[in-house]
């Protein structure tokens, strides 16, 4: 089994029952692939923090998001300067 | 400042103020018609430019915040436009979408390893700018990928309503959840983890 068909198995699991076969395939290669291990723990670390994410604080971030990024806010006023001058 | 400028106070103004003036104002406007921020900070940059070169058709009779929100509206609409082509293209459920940077090698490998995240997620559930962070990852990846996420890790909803909900199989369900989930891991692994 692969990294890519393991990642794959790895998040079907969340959507279905996995076939004994996949199971055990994916059993093995977890256990000789290091990557794929950070990988599950990673799915697993998501899955509980998605899950637990409040509405409150997701409200509260969409509207203090709302602000330009400083070096894009200087971007733009180094173009608009530069437009002044070349009048 | 007042809100009402005339015509002769916007020529001679220094328009990199404008920025600070105006600037939040036009990328919420964006950002409310888009979650891609790049994207939306872009408009808000051609605005500002075309604002400049246009200045004189301001006539002085509207708000010149409205003027500048009439600008962008454009802009939104004809980036719309240019997408529809793409947008079509993005739902497609061919490997397409790894082409700039694949995740795996030939060999069905990592390219990069996933790194281990020493982090709790207690502490991270609390954390504002980690939420930041996270939904400006949702924002960055495609659409059709940050709904389903949304929808299931979110808003917990079972996949057979995303099915029914979207008139997809429950495949084309979970391969869209995988998709979104390897994003999502990567771009914080990049942009939190690191
Ligand atoms: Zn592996």
């Amino acid at each position: 089994m692969t990294c890519k068909h393991a990642t794959l198995l790895l998040s079907e699991s969340e959507e279905r029952q996995l076939s004994s076969r996949e199971r055990w395939g994916l059993r093995f290669h977890v256990v000789i692939c290091a990557a794929c291990r950070r990988f599950k723990k990673q799915l697993q670390f998501l899955r509980l923090l998605l899950s637990q994410a409040s509405p409150k604080m997701l409200a509260a971030v969409y509207a203090s998001d709302a602000s330009l990024s400083e070096p894009r806010r200087q971007e733009i006023k180094t173009l608009l300067r530069r437009a002044a001058e070349g009048q | 400042m007042t809100s009402r400028q005339t015509k002769e106070q916007i020529q001679s103004e220094d328009p990199a103020e404008w920025v600070d003036l105006y600037g939040d104002m036009l990328l919420s406007y964006a950002l409310s018609r888009m979650r891609d921020r790049d994207i939306a900070e872009d408009l808000v940059q051609e605005t500002f430019l075309v604002a400049w070169k246009s200045k004189g058709n301001f006539a002085g009779r509207s708000r010149f915040s409205t003027w500048l929100v009439s600008i962008l509206r454009r802009k939104i609409a004809d980036h719309f436009r240019r997408e529809g082509s793409r947008t079509s293209y993005s739902f497609d459920e061919s490997d397409e979408w790894e082409e700039s940077e694949p995740l795996f090698n030939k060999q069905g490998k990592w390219t990069r390893s996933p790194k281990s995240w020493s982090a709790s997620p207690e502490k991270l559930v609390e954390n504002r700018e980690f939420w930041t962070v996270v939904t400006r990852c949702l924002g960055d990846m495609p659409t059709h990928l940050a709904y389903v996420l949304r929808l299931r890790e979110l808003k917990s909803a079972k996949t057979k309503d995303i099915c029914n909900l979207l008139e997809i199989t429950s495949s084309n369900v979970s391969v869209r959840l995988h998709r979104a989930r390897l994003l999502l891991r990567q771009c914080l692994e990049e942009k939190w983890f690191e």
